[in-house]
């Protein structure tokens, strides 16, 4: 969890988030049939599909300006852009937050793989790029090669490659062995148990 | 009594080689996730719902599993916090406060065998307090109608967001908000129309809770883990431990505090999605303050053990009873096994006895059992657990990230399961480093529904005289109960 100041910069701009959606949330909740009929029933407001999110949506508004009001009388807004942007300089040259974002792409990037092959225009992408030359990124974009077990393995294999350096550890071509050996073992045992025992078809 | 009855019956028809050897296994598993950091109990079970679902266990056999590595896990927190001063869990960490002190005096094998024992004891506490409370609140329970029904979604949301919020209440309820508003997404309950879907597709039916509980609960941990993650392992060798036997004289002096703890995991643990961790500080905190032996907390006291771990099992009975009678889960976990349930084609609410008369007393008489495998595994396991903390969290975290993508995937085979289970993680990551909590925004999701169709059902019954509401005695009860709550957390703030 943050501390205190940052913390109370942060709540200014969830709260400012936070009105912006429950004003949209407000306005599409208006859109949908507030009178009229339904079914040859007369409808009134309170039973709309409307009425709940206006409720949920004006709460929220509420909310979130107590959340600002509190964050400005707590800390003050001073300061309050030059502050956002030395924060996010800092945090991003900082060893965490290079590890966060590091993270974060590799769960997406794994995800966006296993999704590859829904998308037509890919295997397109890579012939135009030439990269069909290169047998990997051809076979990688049929439905056959982006699936779960291949993506599985480079997510693993990128991950652990990156984070796990014990001290002490393996070193050199032992380090790689052994982590390739999990990588591929892992999504190779886990693909088995779902796909041939539990049945569960897997992308 | 004929609830009595039907517990022992089916507690004795469970009893059979296969369900005792499932529940062996899982209680194993259990305890290896509490006493990992980064695994819990919700974790746990939400990972073994994906596998006993695909299983097509018969529904007895699937919540033995779950009960089993729910209670394992609740329980296996203390392990490591004892030895390693790491708790495995949220649950863990006030047992780690007076655990390793006590350690370090060459009490761990003393400490690790009364924090069974009060484990033990404090579930099979929450086993009799479903015993006792669950027909009456069932009988209560089918008098409820529409208002009663908005009501207790509001008060379970609010109560869960002013009670989960390390910061301002207010950021707690703006996440029960949050998940109310994801729950109209789909289909209008009762118009049928089309709301906030944005012409997608997938939205229509919805969101379903389990892709974001996976989410919620795992991603974040993930991260987190490995940004604090240090060059440094934690391959400091655990002292060796005495002789792994309790003082019964003391527990047994010690029995106001045990009877006090089981109450107050059994209250905590009954208020919708405020679970383990906080049952165990809380009854932690009471203890301390009541205690004739103030000066020993925080410096080894056993009494304050007894009090956290009683507590922290005592949780889980009292929050099946909420789950069972109503259909609102007591606890992170409980918000995991209501899915689970659901899936085996049980709806928990007022109408359970009715539809499945068996399934409460059964589900009583499973965590019975529950609570003596893991009595057993307890003292079997105690100087073998910590060495599942030798593996590195560099290399589970990936595995984690593995079972998360495929278990959100194997409920209804929809890749878009997977994207709002990453998306919502890492959103929650960020929302959980600006203090919101999680639970209240799963609660929400559960409750929406409920929330919404019993409001517009109870204004059309009073849309003539909106006065009808407070005078239905359950209504003002619950009336009373928001207003306080609410007024109680204003006061607090002045204060």
């Amino acid at each position: 969890m943050l501390s205190e100041k940052p913390l109370r910069k942060a709540d200014i701009i969830t709260g400012v988030i936070l009105l912006i959606l429950s004003a949209a949330i407000i306005i599409e909740a208006l859109q949908m049939p507030i009178g009229g009929t339904f079914a040859g029933v007369e409808n009134t407001w309170y039973v709309s599909p409307a009425s709940f999110p206006l409720i949920i949506g004006s709460l929220l508004a509420v909310c979130a300006v107590y959340l600002i009001v509190r964050a400005v009388k707590l800390e003050g807004a001073k300061d309050f852009f030059t502050y956002c942007l030395s924060q996010i300089r800092s945090s991003l040259t900082h060893p965490a937050g290079r590890k966060l974002v590091i993270i974060i792409g590799l769960l997406l990037s794994y995800i966006a793989f296993l999704s590859l092959h829904w998308f037509d225009d890919v295997s397109n992408t890579v012939q135009r790029l030439s990269l069909h030359h290169v047998y990997v990124f051809r076979y990688l974009a049929t439905p056959e090669g982006a699936n779960y077990f291949s993506s599985s393995v480079i997510f693993l294999f990128a991950f652990t490659q990156y984070f796990h350096r014990p001290a002490g550890g393996l070193k050199g071509w032992k380090r790689h062995a052994l982590l390739s050996a999990i990588s591929v073992l892992f999504p190779f045992l886990m693909g088995f148990l779902f796909s041939e025992y539990l049945k569960v078809p897997l992308p | 009594m004929e609830h009595f009855t039907t517990f022992f019956t089916s507690l004795g028809s469970l009893i059979t080689p296969f369900n005792c050897f499932l529940l062996l296994f899982t209680v194993v598993v259990g305890i290896i996730f509490g006493a990992l950091p980064g695994l819990s109990a919700t974790l746990g079970i939400a990972l073994l719902t994906t596998v006993t679902y695909s299983l097509n266990l018969p529904t007895e056999a699937s919540m033995l599993a779950l009960m089993g590595i729910y209670v394992g896990a609740i329980y296996g927190g203390s392990h490591p916090a004892i030895l390693l001063n790491i708790p495995g869990t949220g649950a863990g960490a006030a047992t780690a406060v007076e655990g390793y002190p006590l350690n370090l005096k060459g009490r761990a094998g003393e400490t690790i065998a009364t924090a069974t024992i009060m484990s033990f004891i404090g579930t099979v506490f929450g086993v009799l307090a479903m015993l006792m409370f669950i027909p009456i609140l069932s009988k209560t329970a089918l008098m409820f109608q529409s208002s009663e029904y908005l009501l207790l979604a509001l008060f379970g949301v609010l109560i869960c967001g002013s009670l989960t919020s390390a910061d301002s209440p207010v950021k707690g309820w703006i996440m029960g908000l949050l998940g109310m508003l994801a729950a109209t997404i789909g289909m209008d309950p009762m118009h049928g129309h089309q709301r906030f879907t944005f012409g997608v597709p997938e939205l229509i039916g919805g969101i379903t809770p389990i892709p974001v509980i996976l989410g919620g609960f795992a991603i974040p941990q993930i991260i987190q883990t490995i940004v604090q993650s240090s060059k440094k392992d934690a391959s400091s060798k655990p002292s060796a431990i005495s002789r792994v036997w309790p003082n019964f004289k003391y527990i047994y002096r010690k029995v106001t505090v045990g009877i006090r703890s089981g109450l107050i995991g059994v209250g905590v643990g009954s208020i919708p999605g405020v679970g383990e961790d906080i049952a165990a500080w809380l009854s932690y905190d009471v203890s301390k303050k009541a205690s004739k032996e103030k000066e020993e907390y925080g410096k080894g006291s056993l009494e304050g053990v007894v009090a956290a771990e009683t507590a922290n099992n005592a949780c889980i009975g009292g929050a099946l009873i909420p789950l069972l009678t109503l259909g609102v889960p007591g606890s992170p976990p409980a918000m995991m096994l209501l899915g689970a349930i659901m899936l085996n084609g049980i709806v928990p609410g007022p109408r359970l006895p009715v539809e499945n008369p068996g399934f409460i007393p059964q589900m009583s008489a499973i965590l019975l059992m529950a609570s003596f495998t893991m009595l057993i595994c307890g003292f079997l396991m105690s100087r073998v657990s910590i060495y599942v903390l030798r593996i590195p969290v560099t290399l589970l975290m990936p595995v984690v990230a593995l079972f998360a993508v495929i278990g959100s995937y194997s409920f209804d085979f929809s890749i878009f399961n997977v994207y709002l289970m990453i998306g919502f993680g890492i959103v929650a990551y960020f929302l959980r480093q600006m203090a919101y909590p999680i639970a209240p925004l799963v609660i929400g999701i559960i409750l929406g529904p409920m929330a919404e169709v019993n409001l517009r059902r109870t204004l059309i019954d009073h849309s003539d005289n909106l006065a009808g509401i407070f005078m239905r005695p359950i209504s003002l009860t619950l009336i009373l109960l928001i207003i306080g709550s609410l007024f109680l957390q204003f006061r607090k703030k002045k204060a």
